[in-house]
C-alpha cells in the first residue's frame, strides 16, 4: 500500500492555558471536556489517524465533540497545541501557471516540495498558505465561512486559481465553468454573487471553490445540515459521485449517521475530544462496540 | 535668545506657513541654534535610519515618527519630511506638484525649505539633485545621482481590499495577495478592463505589492528598473517606503488584459510633444478638448527645442 495522503499523531487543541491534570479530568470516561482544574476547554486530544487516496473517512459524534476543530486544525485555521501532520502530496508542475507576479517570501515563491514526514505544522504561515491553497479543499457548513458573499461566484473560483499563479483570466473563467458544470452551478449565472443563490447553489460554488486546484484532500464539515431534505440529497448525491470520481482522500465531519453511511467507507466516533471508537463504517453501524456509539446508533437509526 | 526652531513645532501646529514665516524672519531660520532644515538633527537622523530600511526592503512600509511642520498635513508633509531629513546644503531642489513647477502648492513647499536650508532651487530636472513631487514623475529620464521624493496620500495599496490595518500587514508578511489580485479579476468581470487610474498597485522585487503614489499609469514603467532612488513618504499615516535603483517593479496585470499607459488622441498643443502624459482641458468657449504637457518643465524645455529648430 502506498504512503498515506495524510497521517495526524497525537493532535491537542486546548483552549485555554492548560494545567497537567487536563487529560486525566477530562475525555469520554470524565464525561467533559472542560477540565475542572484549569477551565480550559480540551477540544481535541491524542488524535491520531491516517487517510489514503481514494478513501473517505467519517467523523461522527454529539455537538462540541471536536469535529470542527480537528478539521480547523487540518485546514491550518486554527494552531494545534501539539501534535505532528505529514503529508503526501503529488508535485505538480505549475510552471505553466506561474506568471512571475506571484509573489515570494524569503526568496520562496509558491509551493515547495516537502520531505518525508515533514510535520506540516511547523512550517511558516506563507508555506502553509501555499500547500493549504495546492493540497486542500473545504468546504463548509456556513457559507459565509467558504465564500466571498458579495464578490462574483466564479470570482470565488479563481480567487483560490490567482493564489497558485494562475494568470489568464480566460483560461481561469473556462476551468470555472468546467467546475460548475460538474456541480451543477448555473453557468449562466457564474457572475452573480452568491448571496442571490440559495442555500444549496451556495454549496455547490463551495464545492466547485474547493475542486478548483484538483486537491489531494477534501474537507467536509456539516456540509448539508440546514438544507432542506430534497435539496440535502442532491449535494449528497453530488459528493459521492465526485469523491469516487476523483479518487481523493475526503474527511467528511457530520452528526448525521445517515450522510456518514452514505459518503463513507471508514468512521472515526468522537467524544469529549477524543476518538472513542474508529474501523470501518459498515462495523460500526451495525455492530458499534463502545457504548457511546451504541447509544448514537441506536438512538439515531 | 529664541527658541530653538523645533521646540516651537507644537505651537507651530496648522499655523499657515505665511504665518510662520513671519514670526521667524529670515536671520532666526538657520544657525544660532537653530537645526538646518528646520528638522532636529535627531529627528532627521530617526528618519534616515527608517529611509534605509525601506531602501533594504523595497516596497515595504516603514513606520515612522512623523513631525508637525508649519504646513498642514496632506500638503506633502510626509514628502517634505524626507527632503528635509536628505537634503544638504550643496544640493539643489526642484519641486513639483502633478508636474507643475508652480503651482501655488510646490511654490509654498519650495519657500519654505529655501528658508529653512538656504539651498538652492530649480525648475529643471537635470539640474536638481533632489526632487520632490507631487503625483507625477518628470518625463525627463532620471540619473543615479538624483533622488526623487513622491508625496504620498494613502501608502497601503491593500485598503482596496482590506479596511484593517492589522489584517493588510499580515497580508504583506504572508505575500497573500490573493484579495488583491481578485479585485482586478473583479473589475474586469465586471467592465471587461482593469479600471484602476492612478495608484496602480506594482510588485517590487517580487515580494512586496505596493502603492506608487497617485502617479498616472504612464509614469508606472518608470520606477522599474531605474537608475534612480525612488523615496515615498506619508506624514498622515507616517510611513516610508522606497524602490532602490535598478530594483524590478511590475504593474499588476494578467496575460489577456494588459497593464496599459494612457493613450491620448492628439499631442501636447503648446509643445506637439506626443511621448509624454498630457492633460486634457475643455475649452469653455468651444467644448473643445484640448491637450498640454503635464509636465511644465518638459513642455518649455520641449518648445525652446522647437525654436531652435526653427
Ligand atoms: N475559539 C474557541 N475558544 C474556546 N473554545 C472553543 C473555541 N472553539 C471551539 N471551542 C470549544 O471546543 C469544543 C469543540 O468544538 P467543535 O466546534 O470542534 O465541536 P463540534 O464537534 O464541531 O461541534 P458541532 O457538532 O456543534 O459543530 C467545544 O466545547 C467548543 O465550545
Ligand atoms: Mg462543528
Ligand atoms: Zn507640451
Amino acid at each position: 500500500m502506498s504512503a498515506p495522503v495524510l497521517s495526524l499523531k497525537d493532535l491537542n487543541k486546548t483552549y485555554g492555558p492548560g494545567c497537567s491534570q487536563c487529560s486525566s479530568l477530562t475525555g469520554p470516561e470524565a464525561e467533559r471536556n472542560v477540565c475542572p482544574a484549569c477551565n480550559s476547554v480540551v477540544a481535541c486530544a491524542d488524535i491520531s489517524f491516517s487517510l489514503h487516496r481514494g478513501e473517505v473517512l467519517g467523523i461522527v459524534g454529539e455537538s462540541g465533540s471536536g469535529k470542527s476543530t480537528l478539521l480547523r486544525a487540518i485546514h491550518f485555521d486554527t494552531e494545534p497545541s501539539s501534535g505532528t501532520m505529514s503529508l503526501r502530496f503529488k508535485n505538480r508542475n505549475n510552471n505553466e501557471e506561474n506568471n512571475g507576479l506571484l509573489a515570494g517570501v524569503n526568496g520562496h515563491k509558491g509551493l515547495q516540495g516537502l520531505d518525508v514526514g515533514t510535520n506540516v505544522f511547523l512550517l511558516s504561515s506563507y508555506a502553509k498558505r501555499q500547500l493549504r491553497n495546492h493540497f486542500m479543499g473545504i468546504v463548509y457548513q456556513n457559507p459565509m465561512l467558504g465564500l466571498r458573499m458579495h464578490f462574483s461566484s466564479s470570482g470565488n473560483v479563481a480567487e483560490r486559481l490567482l493564489m497558485d499563479g494562475w494568470n489568464n483570466v480566460g483560461r481561469m473563467r473556462e476551468r470555472t465553468r468546467t467546475l460548475f458544470k460538474r456541480t451543477e452551478v448555473d453557468i449562466s449565472r457564474m457572475d452573480e454573487p452568491p448571496s442571490s443563490f440559495s442555500g444549496g447553489m451556495q454549496q455547490r460554488v463551495q464545492i466547485a471553490r474547493a475542486l478548483s486546484n484538483e486537491p489531494s484532500l477534501l474537507l467536509l464539515d456539516e456540509v448539508t445540515t440546514g438544507l432542506d431534505v430534497s435539496v440535502q440529497a442532491r449535494v449528497l448525491d453530488l459528493l459521492r459521485s465526485l469523491t469516487r470520481e476523483l479518487n481523493l482522500a475526503t474527511i467528511v465531519v457530520s452528526h448525521d449517521l445517515g450522510v456518514i453511511r452514505l459518503l463513507t467507507s471508514r468512521t472515526l466516533v468522537m467524544k469529549n475530544g477524543r476518538i472513542v471508537e474508529s474501523g470501518l463504517t459498515n462495523q460500526i453501524l451495525e455492530d458499534p462496540q463502545h457504548p457511546y456509539t451504541q447509544l448514537l446508533v441506536s438512538s439515531k437509526l | 535668545m529664541t527658541t530653538p526652531a523645533h521646540m516651537k513645532t507644537k505651537a507651530l501646529n496648522r499655523i499657515k506657513l505665511d504665518t510662520w514665516l513671519k514670526e521667524n524672519p529670515p536671520g532666526t531660520r538657520i544657525g544660532d541654534g537653530h537645526s538646518f532644515a528646520f528638522l532636529d538633527e535627531t529627528t532627521k537622523r530617526e528618519i534616515r535610519r527608517k529611509t534605509l530600511k525601506a531602501v533594504a526592503i523595497p516596497g515595504y512600509q516603514v513606520p515612522f515618527g512623523s513631525r508637525e511642520l508649519p504646513i498642514a498635513r496632506g500638503w506633502g508633509t510626509g514628502g517634505i519630511q524626507l527632503t528635509l531629513s536628505l537634503i544638504g546644503p550643496d544640493d539643489i531642489l526642484k519641486v513639483i506638484d502633478q508636474g507643475c513647477d508652480d503651482s501655488v502648492n510646490a511654490v509654498n513647499i519650495k519657500k519654505f525649505v529655501e528658508q529653512v536650508t538656504g539651498v538652492a532651487m530649480t525648475n529643471e530636472t537635470a539640474r536638481a539633485t533632489l526632487i520632490q513631487t507631487r503625483h507625477r514623475i518628470p518625463e525627463q529620464k532620471m540619473t543615479d545621482k538624483q533622488i526623487l521624493v513622491l508625496q504620498v496620500p494613502t501608502p497601503e495599496p491593500l485598503r482596496f481590499v482590506e479596511a484593517s490595518e492589522e489584517v493588510t500587514r499580515r497580508m504583506h508578511g504572508d505575500a497573500d495577495y490573493s484579495s488583491m489580485w481578485l479585485y482586478l479579476y473583479e473589475d474586469i468581470v465586471k467592465y471587461n478592463e482593469i479600471t484602476i487610474g492612478s495608484r496602480y498597485p506594482v510588485l517590487v522585487n517580487n515580494r512586496h505589492i505596493m502603492d506608487p503614489s497617485p502617479i498616472p499609469r504612464w509614469d508606472v514603467p518608470m520606477l522599474n528598473m531605474a537608475d534612480t532612488l525612488f523615496l515615498f513618504g506619508a506624514g498622515r499615516e507616517k510611513r516610508i517606503y522606497a524602490i532602490p535603483p535598478h530594483t524590478d517593479v511590475r504593474p499588476l496585470e494578467f496575460e489577456d488584459y494588459g497593464f496599459r499607459r494612457e493613450v491620448f488622441p492628439e499631442g501636447c498643443s503648446l509643445c506637439g510633444s506626443t511621448n509624454c502624459f498630457l492633460d486634457e482641458i475643455v475649452e469653455e468657449s468651444s467644448g473643445k478638448r484640448v491637450y498640454t504637457c503635464s509636465d511644465t518643465y518638459h513642455c518649455k524645455r520641449q518648445r525652446n527645442a522647437n525654436k531652435g529648430e526653427e
